[in-house]
């Protein structure tokens, strides 16, 4: 009979033994043992604080949760209402909240069925946090600052107020989380008077497309952060090198816009390489943007601006040359959200271009010279025909191939195709006072091209 | 038909081997004041090297004059032979008429005949390159193609930094066919 009175008497302790009682405040889990008291956190004047009991069967068998409460003003426990039979390895949480109306120490009791703690809770005055647009709060309280694009600052402005009745010091004002930073933040080392106010701003430049979470910490007060990070909407440059038809020997205007306005300042680099049609062409010298004389130019986007910026200018002009080939440009420096960057202008190869001709008469010869290009550069079979003062033609087509003396020439003087060509034809036979004019035929691989008639 | 035979027989043989050389358009003068050969074709300009001060071009006997805020072209007896508008800053004479500037354009004019407009903001120099070129320094630097029937305005490639070099004197385009008054341009 004295064996079962103590076991009886032994029972509720072996109960409470095998039932982990515990606080949660954030990552951090506090064992409460019975008969001690445990300090909070502090807050501040209206904040609320929100922490997790946490009751655990740890034993070997199902135990009764009888009892589970907190009594003290301004906590509150939210958990399932005893009776409730906590299974072995079953959590029973409950959210403990509290929030203070003065600038007081609180006090709770909290009582899990035999075991009792005192919860402490030290409440200080603090300053109202207010922010504006574009920030919101969200459904779970947290400041939001939207959806931003990827790399584009976003920034809220927000203020501090002292509406207490006593000075405040604002010790601490900082921000973490990737991308969030505090920026115009007031000098803090003398306390917010009553009434008074600092503003500063929190600035978030998005890294990832995620849920972008951070903290404001105000003094020992936290707010939480969140923001949606998301790659902007893809822009495709418009480069435009006028419409019509590509050719050799040609300045081009290229200007350069953007489709909706930029959401970056940026700059970036346009360049050009050329691959040419031929392989005695190695390069050609000619095919530069002429405002730099070079191979690159630079260009500017400006934030909220569609026009993009050449050399600092609204056009550059590119110089096709004077080879067959493919003059490709490229856009490099380009920011984020912002693709299609290469283009390519096919020169096609073409007849002779004749630039000028003069003809001259000597006392003892005709003189022709001409000056012009070969894209091709497969000139040297030509024609002349020579005419009397009535246009009739006084002479067979005199064929002539200067093929190979054209071929030296390019290769001797590597780097497009201009040339200037004085063909000479003396006059040692027969009545040339009737001769008054002539045209000539210049043909490369492309065609023939035939002079107008030249008057000497 | 025997005069005929001897010409072609005269010519088909007589083409001789041709000279063949790069085409030399005329000379820019840079910021600095240097000056750089202009070789190529029309809308196809390379730079050569830095030269010396290219020889002195004389387009006209005329000479142009400042007269408070008006420019004139004065013949060699002293006649006027031109005032130009009260909004030219600039001019150069050049084959049979004159070129200058207004805020907004250059202006060819040829002397009894038609004159060409050309839109070219912010004028601030006019200097002859050859008889049928003339730089045209603005935001950037211009070549204006001044021959009869082919005139057109390109863009000059930007010289690189040199050296400066010591002031050039004004110079004028020459007057005439360099080598015979009987040619035929096309």
């Amino acid at each position: 009979m004295i064996r079962l009175l103590l076991l009886a008497a032994l029972l509720p302790v072996a109960a409470r033994a095998q039932l982990a009682f515990s606080l949660i405040d954030g990552s951090t889990e506090t064992p409460l043992v019975s008969g001690s008291s445990y300090t909070l956190r502090s807050v501040e004047v209206g904040e609320e604080l929100s922490v997790r009991l946490r009751v655990r069967n740890n034993g070997v068998a199902a135990v009764d949760i009888t009892t589970f409460f907190v009594d003290g003003p301004g906590f509150v426990l939210e958990r399932p209402l005893p009776p409730y039979r906590l299974q072995v390895n079953e959590n029973l949480n409950g959210t403990l909240r509290f929030t203070g109306t003065e600038a007081k120490t609180y006090s709770a009791t909290a009582l899990m069925n035999n075991v009792s703690v005192t919860l402490n809770v030290s409440v200080v005055l603090g300053a109202k946090l207010t922010f504006a647009a574009p920030c919101t709060t969200n459904s779970s309280g947290a400041i939001d600052f939207g959806i931003p694009y990827i790399a584009q600052a976003v920034s809220c402005p927000f203020t501090l107020r002292n509406e207490n009745a006593l000075p405040v010091q604002i010790s601490k004002v900082i921000v973490a989380g990737t991308g969030y930073t505090v920026q115009n933040l007031p000098d803090l080392t003398s306390p917010l008077g009553v009434g008074a106010t600092i503003s500063f701003t929190v600035q978030l430049i998005p890294q990832a497309h995620s849920t972008i979470s951070g903290t404001l910490t105000v003094n020992a007060r936290n707010y939480a952060l969140t923001a949606i990070g998301v790659d902007p909407p893809i822009l495709q440059p418009i480069v435009d090198f006028e419409s019509s038809a590509y050719a050799s020997g040609q300045q081009r205007r290229v200007t350069m816009q953007l489709p909706s306005p930029s959401l970056f300042s940026s700059s970036g680099l346009m360049t050009i390489t050329f691959e040419p049609s031929y392989t005695l062409a190695a390069d050609d010298p000619a095919i530069v943007f002429l405002e730099t004389n070079s191979r690159q130019i630079p260009f500017t986007l400006q934030q909220g601006q569609t026009a993009v910026k050449l050399n600092n200018s609204t056009f550059v002009t590119l110089q096709t040359g004077t080879t067959a080939g493919k003059i490709t440009v490229t856009l490099s420096g380009l920011p984020g959200g912002i693709s299609g960057n290469t283009f390519v202008l096919t020169i096609p190869p073409s007849t002779i271009a004749v630039d000028k001709t003069i003809a001259t008469r000597f006392l003892d010869r005709i003189e022709l010279v001409l000056t012009g290009f070969d894209n091709t550069f497969s000139a040297g079979s030509m024609l002349f025909r020579f005419y009397d003062a009535n246009g009739q033609q006084i002479t067979a087509a005199i064929p002539a191939d200067f093929t190979l003396n054209f071929r030296k020439f390019y290769v001797d003087t590597p780097g497009g195709s201009t040339f200037k060509v004085t063909l000479k034809f003396p006059l040692s036979n027969g009545d040339v006072t009737k001769l008054a004019s002539m045209d000539a035929e210049f043909a490369n691989t492309a065609g023939t091209v035939r002079t107008s008639k030249l008057t000497f | 038909m025997k005069l005929i035979s001897i010409l072609l027989l005269s010519l088909s043989f007589a083409v001789a081997q041709p000279a063949i050389e790069t085409p030399l358009l005329g000379y820019m003068q840079d910021a600095e004041g240097s000056w750089h050969t202009v070789l190529g074709t029309a809308g196809n300009f390379v730079l050569g090297p830095v030269v010396p001060e290219p020889p002195a071009l004389a387009a006209s006997s005329n000479h142009i004059e400042r007269r408070g805020e008006a420019i004139y072209v004065i013949a060699p007896d002293g006649g006027t032979v031109d005032i130009l508008p009260p909004d030219a800053k600039t001019a150069v004479l050049v084959e049979n008429g004159v070129l200058y500037s207004t805020p907004q354009e250059v202006v060819l004019r040829r002397f009894r005949s038609r004159e060409i407009h050309f839109p070219a903001e912010g004028v601030t120099a006019l200097k002859a390159m050859s008889p049928e070129y003339v730089q045209v320094s603005a935001d950037r630097q211009l070549a204006l193609r001044i021959e009869d029937g082919r005139e057109a305005m390109f863009v000059l490639p930007k010289p690189a930094d040199v050296a400066p070099a010591p002031p050039a004197p004004v110079r004028r385009l020459p007057t005439g066919a360099p080598q015979s008054p009987r040619r035929q341009r096309q």
